[in-house]
């Protein structure tokens, strides 16, 4: 008999285990994306901007990011969604279980219903991804995308 | 039919006075109850006498009763192995292994060859549509971000710092 509960016992924690492990993945997310123009030119400071800029400004040589558009999605992976950054710009992201805690995106950034760059990344909560190099107006636009 | 019960309880020592009297007389007026008297007396003699196969040596005899016990036991294992103390952890144990094994596999498939590992961030792949692109990808360790950039051949300010 004890053994018999004992051998219960580890199938109960082994299915908790792999449940637990599943139920994860399910609890809603947020997806936020932030359109940035990066340029030399000049732009006012944006408090949207505040926890990114200084990070950016270590990685590439422009010295202004004016905030250019955004869109947040309440999501629960898996899922699909739509993001409307303005001026023409959208990211159509599809979100999938990635194992390890993490979220595969499969991102399309389009302007206008043209592809400019397709991508596939296994996200972490909380960290951004950064999308950029299509030219605007002698500058860059960069796309900031994060997992809240 | 009683006649014969009486015999046969007076050849074991097991009857009374009264009985055995009344035995006595009825074997003197019947000669045939003396010679059958006679009879199972002689045969109770020759059983005596006789070896019984297995039952003159009791340690022997016990020894077989426990072979009988131990061959009981044997079989019952066959019937349940499932809950046996060891076999019930080597089964655990399996189930454990089988699902490590899967989530190595899922985490294996999902894992495979990436084009760039950052802080928690891991790009596939990337590809871009735009005439004369190049894409790149950059993890930057002191920010922790990872950049996926496409270069966009136009000699002009597409570039990344």
């Amino acid at each position: 008999m004890r053994a018999k509960t004992l051998f219960t016992i580890v199938l109960l924690a082994v299915a908790g285990w792999l449940g637990g492990s599943q139920a994860a993945h399910a609890q809603p997310l947020t997806l936020d994306a932030i359109l940035i123009h990066a340029n030399n030119d000049g732009a006012t400071q944006d408090s949207r901007l505040e926890h990114i800029e200084f990070k950016l400004r270590r990685i590439f040589n422009f010295e202004y990011y004016q905030y250019f558009g955004g869109s947040s999605s309440g999501v629960t992976v898996p899922a699909a969604t739509t993001l409307n950054l303005g001026h023409g710009y959208n990211l159509e992201v599809n979100l999938s279980r990635a194992g390890d805690g993490r979220v595969r995106a499969q991102v399309r950034w389009l302007k206008d219903g043209e592809s400019l760059l397709a991508t596939s990344v296994k996200m972490k909560r909380g960290v951004p991804t950064i999308l950029g190099g299509p030219p605007y107006d002698r500058g860059t636009l960069i796309v900031v995308l994060e997992l809240k | 039919m009683k006649t014969d019960r009486l015999i046969s309880r007076h050849l074991d020592g097991e009857i009374s006075e009264k009985e055995s009297a009344l035995l006595e007389r009825e074997m003197k007026n019947d000669p045939a109850l003396v010679q059958q008297a006679r009879q199972w007396q002689r045969y109770g003699e020759l059983l005596r006498e006789s070896d019984v196969p297995g039952m003159n040596d009791p340690d022997r005899a016990w020894m077989d009763v426990r072979r009988k016990i131990r061959g009981l036991e044997q079989r019952d294992d066959v019937k349940i192995p499932l809950f046996r103390p060891r076999l019930a952890w080597a089964g655990a144990a399996a189930m454990l292994l089988i699902a490590v094994s899967v989530l190595f596999m899922r985490r294996s498939a999902d894992d495979a060859l990436p084009v760039a590992v950052g802080a928690g961030t891991e790009v596939e792949w990337v590809e871009s549509d735009l005439p004369g692109a190049v894409s790149m990808v950059y993890a930057d360790d002191e920010t922790g971000l990872t950049v996926i950039w496409v270069v966009v051949d136009e000699g002009d300010d597409g570039h990344a710092g």
